[in-house]
């Protein structure tokens, strides 16, 4: 059985006035089923280009990303749009919740988008991924009402809802006070212990990488494993 | 649709939040105001058509001022018809006491169609003998008579037997030269009024079936042809001068309906684009989470979809109440019954063209905003939004000129309206960039100003298109508001101040100075007399009328072989002429015509026409075309001559006058007794209508022109308002470097006098430009925009932009 992600060779730059910025350069790295990996770096290192091309959300110049087995990099914009809808989780730094729509209705989407449950199962699912994370009282509370804390576990809802095998998170507790990050880093540990989903966690918190199975490091757009 | 689009669609509306209805508004003024105006030509054009037959009182109508020759009367033997015969008569009681009445004899059967409505409920040939008149209450009225008395008719008597209250054909009962006597032909014969060279115009009323109307009216045609002094009226024909008002009322409603539905779109794609932008980063992030760009696409269109349908009904509605308001204050002053009739294909058009353009003119923003990549999610902002390609320009001029072409029905003059709007933005874009390029350079110390000169200048939040924007919305409401002034303003002071009130006809050379001494010893004012001589065309660059009126078609041929009245040596408003020249040193001969009527004729400055002149061809020289403002109720000819050759020929003089109520009935009794032949028209009634009837127009113009100049600003302030917020996080960093809100109150408040005066100074002098060119030649008007009312409009909008900057909160 093939890997949930397979990383080759993996390059990206891009053009800045007549020099080239090299983003990533030659990353190549397997993650295990269930593995929980984070990637460190400073600012600037490539850890978020590295994501966008992981997820299928960039392309790159050279090498190649395979999820699940399939090849991303050879898929054109909408079939990495379908890939993602159907195997791939989301959690942001800054939340990325729908500012129009109540925390309920933020965790429906993704169940929508993949359109196997009728909307009312839908609905008993996400309210009580919802009711888990200690949100079963907000449910039509749209972000703004929210506290930054309650955003982010409405993030972390929406991203498990539809039980990806693979999940991305950038920076999750990057906008959040110490204490309440560290309760979003012990909501997401648990529910990916759970659900044995593959994580790949962008942080710069050291503190939240060592909890990780596995620690890359990203400098100059190179990758190196932490011993 | 599926359920789960459905939810997305409702999620999207819930985001737009309070901008709905401005959106809605926008599309609901552009597409109200354009239906409006169709709808409401559609049914004044449709109860003409329906009331025609009425309105004639036949299926067909001939009309002579002399006696019909023997054709005619062979041919009415074949046919159910029946004969009017109508003149202008001083009717009175026995003593002085005397009116001048409209007089007209019927045969029995008139009319074929509608009815003549009596007092007693009586039909009129029950009441009609040849020694019975059944007049107007005015004459009761005015000669202080009662039904039963008797009547004198040019000498003789008649019993007054009944009261008219209505009839059919007598369409322009607000124009009547004075209240109607009905007389039986009987009666007529009895008065001896209509004798040779008397001025009598007479009808045959012609009844027939559907079958052979086809038939009977090519005969007549034919007839025509041969009797060129006869017409020939049918349904289609009727009216003429109706059909031309609503044309020209439908023309210039229809130039305003233009500018809202333009204000509308302006609104449109201002409002939605914003609202684009700020949905940027929820699109990146429905495209990070899987959702493809066609899925993307299909909601936005569909919300702007709903969004078009709804503001086009509520358009819809909005005009049908407009309408229905507006005939309640005109119909009284209309001849005709008018009836809004829902056409369903006016909705659909309207509907169709308030989604099209909704969906067509947004179309490249919403494109362009959902072009952003997934990636955006992860980032802090949204990035900057690419430009436009080209071929989304073209799209823009696509679409104008469809909303263009949708109005006017004629592509070239689409296209050049879509040429000149281009050529204005092209010519805003490039005086912006220069105002900017140029601010840019200046070294100023106070910081607070400099900041403002800079955000204005700034390339970045795209601010050069919203001055651009903001410029074109001050030209258009500026533009809709002169227009209004102008044409308003022009109609009130000429109708209400110089109107004369009287016109004197058929003034013999040699009475004009007793008549001249009557009229001062009553207190006249606004004299004007002028010769005329009466002729036909006999030639016209030197091709007989005879031929050039084989070619043109039945409705042309009234303009070449009618009687022609000319007048000459009378004095020329320079101001007025259009084309050449016509005063003092103009040569002998030389010819003055009416714009208009010269287009008809196909002539122009340096062409020569021959007219017959009781049988003496005379050859005149176009040397000026003029235009004629018929619309002040001044004595105007269409023709104009120069020399002393027509003063030979036998004429008449016409004069028109300024009389007190008094005065009227002084002179009226003093012509009566020493110059009988003299006709007094009285146009006292006919000024007040026609200025009642002007004054509701001008409200309708000016209800319409105010209702697009709100929304448009309404429009304006919400697209600076969107820009504004789009800078909150630099007033949050000014904050937070240290800088007090007074001054970035001041800043933003400099900002926003700068750019009130650049749009509203630029705006305003374009839309006078604008209006001077719409004035000068669409509606062939020679008045000037006000420069006062142009000054003003800047003035308002500068103001209203630096409150707009007073009023943002930048914390």
């Amino acid at each position: 059985m093939s890997k949930p992600v397979t990383v080759k060779d993996l390059s990206r730059s891009f053009p800045s006035g007549e020099s080239t910025i090299h983003a990533v350069q030659e990353v190549q790295f397997d993650v295990e089923q269930g593995e929980f990996v984070a990637v460190v770096g400073a600012s600037g290192s490539g850890k978020s280009t590295l994501l966008s091309l992981l997820a299928g959300l960039d392309v790159p110049n050279d090498g190649g990303v395979w999820l699940l087995g399939k090849a991303i990099h050879e898929m054109n914009e909408e079939q990495r749009a379908q890939f993602r809808r159907q195997h791939l989780g989301f959690i942001f730094q800054s939340f990325q919740l729908f500012a129009e729509y109540t925390a309920l209705e933020n965790v429906l989407f993704p169940l929508e988008l993949q359109g196997k449950l009728s909307y009312e199962q839908s609905v008993q699912k996400a309210t009580e991924m919802l009711t888990r994370l200690g949100l079963g009282d907000r449910l039509n509370h749209k972000p703004a009402k929210l506290s930054g804390g309650e955003q982010q576990r409405v993030a972390i809802a929406r991203a498990f809802v539809a039980a990806p095998p693979i999940l991305f998170a950038d920076e999750p507790t990057g906008n959040l006070d110490q204490e309440t990050g560290r309760v979003v880093e012990e909501v997401l540990f648990e529910l990916q212990r759970e659900t044995n989903t593959t994580v790949i966690l962008v942080t710069h918190d050291l503190e939240l990488a060592q909890k990780a199975d596995r620690v890359l490091v990203m400098n100059g757009g190179r990758l190196r494993e932490r011993p | 649709m599926s359920g789960q689009f459905n939810r997305w669609i409702q999620r999207e509306f819930r985001s737009l939040g309070g901008r709905i209805w401005v959106v809605v508004l926008a599309i609901a003024i552009g597409v109200g105001a354009v239906n409006g105006v169709h709808s409401l030509a559609d049914s004044i054009r449709s109860a003409i058509q329906d009331q025609s037959r009425p309105l004639m009182a036949a299926d067909f109508v001939t009309q002579s001022v002399h006696p019909f020759p023997t054709d005619y009367q062979d041919l009415s033997s074949e046919y159910e018809t029946s004969e009017t015969r109508e003149m202008l008569s001083m009717v009175s009681s026995g003593t002085y006491d005397s009116v001048l009445a409209e007089v007209k004899g019927a045969s029995d059967g008139y009319p074929l169609y509608g009815e003549v409505e009596l007092e007693s409920g009586q039909s009129l040939f029950t009441q009609l003998t040849k020694d019975t008149v059944v007049v107007q209450r005015s004459i009761l009225k005015r000669l202080n008579l009662s039904v039963g008395d008797t009547l004198n008719v040019n000498g003789e008597t008649f019993t007054i037997a009944d009261v008219v209250l209505s009839e059919s054909d007598r369409v322009n009962v607000g124009m009547a030269a004075g209240p109607r006597v009905f007389l039986s032909m009987e009666g007529l014969d009895r008065t001896k009024l209509d004798q040779f060279g008397s001025r009598v115009t007479r009808r045959i009323q012609w009844k027939v079936g559907e079958d052979g109307k086809r038939e009977l009216l090519d005969t007549l045609n034919k007839l025509e042809q041969t009797h060129s002094f006869v017409s020939t009226q049918s349904a289609t024909r009727s009216n003429p001068s109706t059909a031309r008002s609503i044309n020209n009322s439908e023309r210039f409603l229809g130039v305003v309906a233009l500018m809202s539905l333009l204000i509308g779109t302006i609104g449109v794609v201002q409002s939605l684009s914003n609202w684009l932008a700020s949905r940027r980063k929820e699109m990146a992030i429905f495209r990070c989470l899987g959702m493809s760009r066609g899925e993307i696409l299909r909601i936005y269109v569909t919300v702007i979809l709903l969004l078009g349908l709804g503001g086009s009904i509520l358009g819809i509605a909005f005009s049908y109440v407009g309408m229905l308001t507006l005939l309640e204050i005109v119909q009284p002053y209309i001849p005709i019954e008018i009836t809004l009739q829902p056409s369903i294909w006016n909705w659909l058009r309207a509907l169709s063209l308030g989604v099209v353009v909704s969906i067509l003119s947004t179309l490249p923003s919403i494109v362009s905003t959902t072009q952003i990549p997934a990636s955006v999610a992860l980032q802090e902002g949204t990035g900057e939004q690419r430009g436009l390609s080209w071929y989304w320009y073209g799209l823009y001029v696509l679409v104008l000129f469809g909303t263009l072409y949708s109005q006017l029905y004629n592509p070239l003059w689409a296209a050049a309206g879509v040429a000149t709007l281009v050529v204005i933005v092209g010519a805003v874009y490039v005086l912006v960039m220069g105002i900017q390029t140029f601010l840019r350079t200046l070294s100023v110390y106070n910081w607070t100003l400099r900041h403002a000169i800079r955000n204005f200048a700034s390339t970045a939040f795209g601010l050069r298109t919203a001055i651009v924007a903001l410029t074109l919305g001050v030209m258009v409401i500026t533009s809709i508001g002169l227009m209004q002034h102008s044409i308003t303003d022009q109609i009130r002071n000429v109708s209400l101040t110089s109107a004369p009130t009287n016109f004197f006809v058929d003034i013999q050379p040699e009475q004009w100075t007793e008549t001249k001494e009557l009229l001062e010893d009553n207190g006249v004012s606004h004299l004007q007399s002028a010769p005329v001589v009466m002729g036909r065309i006999a030639s016209i660059k030197g091709v007989p009328v005879s031929e050039i009126v084989e070619t043109q078609p039945d409705t042309q041929r009234w303009a070449y072989t009618r009687e022609q009245r000319l007048s000459y040596d009378v004095p020329v408003d320079p101001e007025t002429i259009l084309e050449g020249r016509f005063d003092e040193s103009s040569p002998d001969n030389a010819l003055c015509l009416e714009t208009r009527y010269a287009e008809r004729l196909g002539v122009t400055v340096g062409d020569r026409i021959t007219f017959d002149i009781q049988g003496i061809p005379i050859e005149f020289k176009v040397t000026a075309t003029r235009r004629i403002q018929w619309e002040t109720m001044q004595m105007n000819f269409f023709l104009v001559a120069k020399g002393e050759t027509l003063a030979e020929a036998p004429q008449f003089r016409l004069a028109a006058a300024q009389l007190s109520e008094e005065g009227e009935e002084a002179v009226q009794m003093g012509l009566a007794k020493s110059i009988p032949n003299v006709t007094v028209v009285s146009l006292r009634n006919i000024v007040e209508r026609v200025a009642v009837m002007l004054d509701s127009i001008a409200l309708a113009i000016q209800t319409m022109g105010a209702f697009s100049m709100l929304m448009g600003a309404i429009i304006m302030v919400s697209s600076l308002q969107a820009s504004l917020e789009r800078r909150r996080k630099q007033f949050r960093l000014l904050s937070v470097l240290g800088s007090t809100q007074a001054e970035i109150s001041r800043m933003v408040s400099m900002e926003m006098i700068l750019t009130g005066v650049i749009s509203g100074i630029l705006g305003s002098g374009l839309a006078w430009l604008c209006t001077w060119g719409l004035l000068r030649f669409v509606f062939r008007m020679t008045v000037l925009p006000s420069v006062g009312w142009s000054i003003l409009s800047a003035g308002l909008v500068i103001g209203m932009i630096a409150l707009l900057g007073r009023i943002v909160r930048p914390g």
